[in-house]
């Protein structure tokens, strides 16, 4: 058997690449990951989705729901 | 008059090199300060860096100390070789009767030789009063030795009064010691790519390097390294196998054979003659008297082995070697072997002629040896510092960012000595694994798209319940050029206030010339 490696460290860090010393965090919204971004948000209403999120992170978001069992709410709604 | 200083774990020598050196001496290229206590005898040889500490004695380096430790029987004392090795690991070295010394001012004895060997050399003579002191110098290590071996070194310098001038990696200054002329510099390798294999006593070290098509600027476009396999391995898996022959000669058992003291010091060095010898004759004889004693009766070595046996039993290192070049290629992205314009051999181990086979398989009739190899780096290092080169860092280093881009936070061209900090802010836009990883990279090659991952990288714990853009963790990070052409850089969160540091030692020298 070949064993491979299933560990995977991912950069979870973003820039202003224009103002690298800002301190101002809204700038990086656009980064969040989808999944963690509707947390963010607190609702799962579509229309406030699609005017808050980016495609990648409406897409990252789909894929994380897509794993969830019948009925199953997503980590928003966890602790409501 | 400025100095080089090749620090080697085998041998050291100093070179000198200047306007006051071109005009007494009319000579083309540095002076190699050889050691005059064996040139009538061995000829032009550099400083073993061996060690000796005698009972109520100061510690006595070169060949003294190495022709001692290979005849010397005496009870009380020490003899210490291959300290570079040691270096960076904040270990103390065990002498005799329990004295114990950091390894570091072990070093410093051999810094402390090498100045004053330099300081009264007779073939400074010529320039009478005008040779002065050695003050500053520059120093080259190999291309993996990390900050805490090169803050060692810096150490060593220190207590032996050199100032460090800067830090040059070994093949890369080797290049410059061969190829450079006092009238036109480098520029003989306009536009060219020149290979240095350097292979010595304790590393293997790899640089390929390029000369601008305008003859500006020389700059390394790969370098690749091992430590664990040069002369002194193959030193002692020649003594292994000696050990095991004589071994099953003498009916002898592995634990009848402590072989302590100045028997396995007579033994490594017969051993490491042995070694040099099958470069240029096809045997040679291993003797060691009174190897050991049994029953109070001494019993001696006596050997012989062949070339073949020899580079058999170092067939792995050669192999590995080979993959080492292959490596730098690929780091440079060359897709040929023949885009390389020269190949320079320097080091001892280079000597074997199964290892020249190696690179001629490569490269073919490209690859040159040295002359005077065992100068060539401390001649580069002595160039660079009369020519006042300042190096500069040739590839950026960058973060990678959460979408795959990178920022650059260190860029190309950038001087490789102690400069003013940058800082800059990250967010960490997944709190959720409780750590910002901030993964540092170089690119493969200045200009071009492909970065290559560095061993490096930050966790920054932070907080994971963060759930308000507002509240997103700023990771401050600050990334500094130390003394020892390193990068330190250091990161701490606004929310757990905690902080993480690394350094990154693989950077890559370029130098302006001017």
């Amino acid at each position: 058997m070949i064993m491979k490696a299933n560990i995977l460290v991912k950069s979870n860090v973003w820039i202003d690449k224009e103002r690298p010393q800002s301190e101002w965090p809204h700038v990086s919204a656009d980064h969040i990951p989808g999944d963690l971004m509707i947390e963010f948000l607190g609702t799962q209403d579509k229309r406030v989705l699609n005017t808050k999120m980016t495609p990648k992170q409406i897409e990252e978001y789909l894929a994380y729901r897509f794993f969830l069992f019948h009925g199953q709410k997503g980590l928003a709604y966890i602790n409501k | 008059m400025a100095f080089g200083v090749d620090f080697e774990t085998t041998n050291s020598i100093v070179c000198t090199w200047g306007s006051q050196i071109r005009e007494a001496f009319q000579n083309e290229k540095p002076i190699a300060l050889w050691d005059t206590s064996v040139i009538a005898t061995l000829g032009k040889r550099p400083h073993p860096s061996v060690v000796w500490y005698a009972p109520g004695k100061e510690a006595v380096v070169g060949h003294e100390a190495k022709s001692r430790m290979l005849s010397y029987d005496g009870m009380g004392h020490a003899f210490v070789r291959s300290i570079k090795r040691r270096l960076g690991r904040n270990e103390d070295v065990e002498l005799t009767g329990g004295r114990r010394k950091p390894a570091f001012e072990i070093a410093a004895e051999i810094f402390r030789h090498l100045k004053n060997d330099a300081e009264k050399h007779a073939s400074l003579a010529l320039l009478g009063d005008r040779r002065g002191t050695i003050s500053e110098c520059v120093v080259t290590v190999p291309v993996n030795y990390d900050g805490l071996q090169r803050r060692d070194i810096r150490r060593a310098m220190e207590r032996a009064g050199l100032r460090l001038r800067c830090f040059l990696h070994e093949p890369f200054a080797a290049l410059i010691g061969h190829f450079y002329n006092w009238e036109a510099k480098l520029q003989q390798l306009r536009g060219k790519r020149v290979l240095v294999f350097d292979w010595g006593g304790g590393t293997l070290d790899v640089c390929l390097a390029e000369v601008s098509e305008d003859g500006s600027e020389i700059a390394e476009l790969a370098h690749d390294g091992i430590e664990d396999r040069a002369g002194d391995d193959f030193d002692k898996k020649l003594m292994t196998d000696l050990k095991l022959r004589f071994l099953s000669k003498s009916g002898l058992k592995l634990d009848d054979v402590p072989i302590r003291g100045s028997a396995a010091d007579r033994f490594w060095g017969a051993a490491e003659r042995a070694k040099i010898e099958l470069s240029s004759i096809a045997s040679a004889a291993v003797e060691v008297a009174n190897f050991i004693e049994i029953y109070g009766k001494p019993i001696d070595l006596e050997e012989r082995i062949e070339r073949e046996e020899f580079e058999n039993l170092i067939n792995d290192e050669v192999i590995a070697a080979e993959a080492c070049v292959h490596r730098c290629l690929k780091k440079a992205r060359l897709s040929s072997a023949g885009l390389v314009d020269h190949v320079l051999m320097v080091g001892g181990t280079s000597c074997i002629p199964a290892v020249r086979q190696m690179l001629e398989k490569t490269f073919g009739a490209r690859v040159a040896v040295a002359a005077e190899p065992d100068a060539a780096i401390a001649r580069g290092a002595a160039i660079v510092a009369a020519e006042r080169w300042e190096p500069f860092n040739v590839k950026p280093i960058a973060v990678k960012l959460s979408d795959d881009s990178f920022f650059t936070v260190l860029p190309a061209k950038r001087e490789l000595k102690a400069s003013a900090s940058s800082a800059f802010t990250f967010y960490c836009i997944d709190p959720r694994p409780a750590v910002a990883n901030l993964m540092f990279y170089e690119q493969a090659v200045n200009g071009d798209a492909e970065y290559r991952a560095l061993n490096a990288c930050l966790a920054v714990p932070s907080d994971p319940t963060i759930r308000q853009i507002a509240n997103l963790d700023r990771i401050v990070a600050r990334f500094v050029v130390t003394d020892d052409a390193t990068l330190f850089c250091e990161a701490q969160s606004s929310s757990t206030g905690k902080l993480d540091s690394c350094e990154i030692y693989d950077l890559s020298f370029g130098l302006r010339l001017k």
